[in-house]
């Protein structure tokens, strides 16, 4: 794909990104930042990969390192060099070991030709439509101009700028990527709009009113979807588990409290998380010979898991487990059935918040469907936000950010109907090259066999007709 | 088939090949027969070479017109279009229904390694430079090597390389590392670092969830991988496709005569002598 043709996509979409906001709009918009999130996805993922084990997390450097090509190369390796030893050393087979040892050199043949057809038609192709669903090709379905991929900016702002170095590279880059999320953001707000850039179309185009409502309505959709799937959990909770874990507390009041604060003090008086382990698998092992409660190595087992917390997250959760809403907590009842009562109310109570959580999603999507714009909704948010905090309570979709929700949402469609354009066209395309690559491979396997194994081929050499001939003649007639 | 070849030549009048002919005429027809056949392979040869360069020429200027006239880019833009990628395609995508993707994936397997087993078996049995006594051998095994690759590709697509099958095995083998507490403890040691304090349950899960889901696809990659793609496809496959080959040139050949093969031209492999030096012997 040739840059230059983009360029025009790079530069028209931060000419609209500079549009002046008008002074209320900001200030709504400050208060609505003070909502987004604190921490960004990439930093967290890079921290959790720190305490995945050895393996995930050479599992997950693979998945960072292995390129289409490298894939296809290791395919290659495959048929190239470990199918003809199963075609060449077959002892089952029957057919001589030369016409073997002919057919097996096939495969690397036809190995190396498709490293050569893939890596030189398929990895293109790909990138090609890769390049095309960013500098606006295709309709809304597949088109990413409002959300370009790093990659395609990192790649057009070089062509832009070549002087500039890899940090500049880096700065122009994180900000080119903030300020568009920002104005696609921005312009959700402020105008319920989501523009759209196509190739060699100077001005940006407006999302279709009908398909951008229909985006709103299956953004909500989905909140609902969640919050529908976690009530039925609640509802279908087997709370058995729950009431023999509350009734233990309750029946093994001072045991239990005994054996946590051993725990704690273990804990407390050394700073050696390795000690802290041991000394818990010491424990549970001596629980377990003296046949104590199953409960009692359960609990044991919940503490042990948090080994990667560190000294600091072996005491939070001993302490939790004491609160009022464990151990604490249960202690003044006097029969199992109270216990029951008391763990059936509390989830009476998470079911009709997640009720309540539902009537609003279900009024949020009435609103849609009245045409209100994302800044309404934002603020219908808002309000029940303030609503809970009024009442001393958290409302539960108060971290949910309703222009970003509906990003995630287009970019998550697009990128869906990107990757079925991606698989039917590279299917037509290998069906296409079939005919090429197996024509390839018939024209130079046997010149590959005739030049490089004369002997295993059976190569008829050029002497041979005269060959054939004087010995002909001698024999006095052709055969 | 050289034999044929000399033979193909006798009715032309200028050559005389009668047993009796005296040494001269014979030598002279000798050289006659060697020059004619040069002459003709030569003509041929160039002939073969001006229709290979007029079809190179002719592929380049369309590569080079369609390159100009972007004809790539509109054809895929055409394709993303179609009735098919928008009533089909993009509402089952955008859903990720599996029994499509499913069906995508199996029609996939069938069209590619289906056409490809029927070009390579047809054009192994029609090319001349393969040796003929090998010709059928390299036709049956691509014969079936073509049919078992569909048979294991799709018992691997439901089995090893099924998403719901490498989810058990993720969860039976990693599960553990994901559990309520386990993510819990994450959750507690990663607010213990500076840069993710202000972190909120959300935003923890999220990234845990991602995290989870990349490794489940990595380690579904890396399962096809060993036990489809290398295993599978290149060591049981060629590993049966051989000995089947034998039962499938027999199967080729149950309608066809014996192969009258010249002396000459029989297969002669041995590893201390060529083949044209035996000839001559």
């Amino acid at each position: 794909m040739k840059v230059d043709s983009t360029n025009t996509n790079i530069l028209s979409a931060t000419s609209f990104q500079n549009k002046p906001l008008n002074k209320s709009f900001k200030m709504r918009q400050i208060q609505n930042y003070t909502f987004t999130g604190n921490v960004s996805q990439e930093v967290l993922a890079k921290e959790i990969n720190k305490f995945n084990t050895p393996f995930l997390k050479g599992v997950n450097k693979l998945r960072n390192n292995i390129s289409e090509f490298q894939d296809i190369c290791i395919n290659a390796l495959g048929t190239g060099l470990l199918a003809p030893l199963f075609i060449k050393y077959n002892f089952l087979s029957k057919t001589d070991e030369d016409t073997r040892t002919y057919s097996a050199w096939r495969q690397p043949v036809s190995a190396v030709l498709a490293v050569a057809t893939q890596g030189v038609i398929t990895i293109p192709f790909v990138k090609l439509v890769n390049s095309m669903t960013n500098s606006g090709w295709f309709n809304e379905k597949c088109n990413l101009s409002p959300f370009k991929e790093e990659k395609y900016v990192r790649k057009t702002l070089k062509k832009l700028n070549p002087n500039i170095n890899k940090k500049q590279l880096d700065i122009k880059v994180a900000d080119y990527m903030d300020n568009m999320k920002k104005t696609l953001l921005d312009n959700l707000r402020q105008e319920n709009k989501i523009y759209y850039t196509y190739h060699n179309e100077p001005v940006a185009k407006v999302m279709d009113s009908k398909k951008y409502k229909e985006l709103l309505v299956k953004t909500i959709d989905d909140i609902l979807k969640e919050e529908t799937e976690e009530l039925n959990r609640c509802k279908g909770e087997k709370i058995t588990n729950r009431v023999n874990r509350s009734d233990f507390y309750r029946t093994h009041y001072e045991k239990c409290k005994n054996l946590f604060k051993q725990i704690e003090d273990k804990i407390n008086n050394t700073n050696d998380v390795k000690s802290i382990d041991k000394y818990l698998k010491n424990l549970y092992k001596q629980l377990k010979s003296k046949k104590a409660d199953s409960q009692f190595l359960e609990i044991i087992k919940e503490i042990q898991a948090y080994k990667i917390a560190g000294k600091e997250g072996y005491l939070e959760k001993v302490r939790k487990i004491q609160d009022n809403k464990h151990l604490n907590g249960y202690r003044n009842l006097t029969s199992k059935e109270e216990v029951h009562v008391k763990v059936l109310a509390n989830l009476q109570s998470r079911i009709k918040d997640q009720e309540e959580t539902i009537k609003f999603i279900e009024d949020v999507k009435a609103a849609i469907e009245q045409n209100k714009s994302v800044h309404d909704i934002e603020e219908m948010f808002t309000q029940k936000v303030k609503e809970y905090k009024s009442k001393g309570q958290i409302f539960k979709l108060e971290d949910k950010i309703f222009a970003e929700e509906v990003v995630n949402k287009l970019k998550a469609l697009t990128k869906s109907h990107i990757d079925g354009v991606k698989r039917i066209s590279t299917l037509l395309v290998a069906l296409a090259m079939l005919p090429v690559s197996c024509s390839l491979l018939n024209w130079l396997y046997p010149r590959f066999m005739d030049a490089v194994f004369p002997k295993l081929s059976s190569k008829k050499h050029d002497n041979e007709a005269k060959n054939l001939i004087d010995k002909a003649n001698k024999n006095g007639e052709v055969k | 088939m050289t034999v044929s070849a000399v033979n193909s030549l006798q009715p032309n009048k200028n050559i005389n090949f009668k047993a009796n002919s005296n040494q001269a005429n014979d030598k002279n027809a000798q050289t006659q027969v060697v020059s004619l056949r040069s002459s003709q392979s030569k003509s041929s040869k160039a002939k073969e070479a001006a229709v290979d360069l007029a079809t190179f020429a002719a592929a380049g200027a369309i590569g080079i017109m369609g390159y100009k006239g972007q004809w790539l880019q509109k054809g895929i833009k055409w394709l993303s279009n179609t009735k098919f990628m928008n009533k089909k395609v993009f509402p089952n995508y955008e859903i990720d229904n599996a029994k499509f993707m499913s069906l995508i994936g199996v029609t996939s397997i069938v069209l590619k390694d289906g056409l490809g087993c029927f070009l390579y078996v047809k054009q192994s049995l029609s090319n001349d430079k393969i040796p003929e006594d090998k010709r059928k051998f390299v036709a049956a095994l691509d014969l079936s090597n073509g049919g078992l690759m569909i048979i294991m590709q799709l018992l691997m697509f439901f089995t090893i390389s099924n998403k719901t099958v490498q989810q058990k095995m993720f969860n039976k083998l990693f599960g553990k590392n994901f559990t309520r507490s386990a993510n819990k403890a994450l959750k507690l040691k990663l607010k213990n670092i500076e840069e993710l304090k202000g972190m909120t349950g959300k935003e923890f899960y999220k990234a845990r969830e991602k995290d989870k889901k990349g490794l489940m696809g990595a380690f579904g990659y890396l399962t096809s991988l060993a036990a489809a793609t290398l295993l599978a496809k290149r060591v049981i496959v060629p590993f049966i496709a051989t000995p089947l080959a034998d039962k499938t040139q027999a199967w080729m050949n149950r309608n066809s005569k014996p192969p009258v093969t010249h002396k000459d031209t029989k297969n002669t492999y041995d590893k201390t002598t060529p083949a044209a030096q035996k000839v001559n012997k």
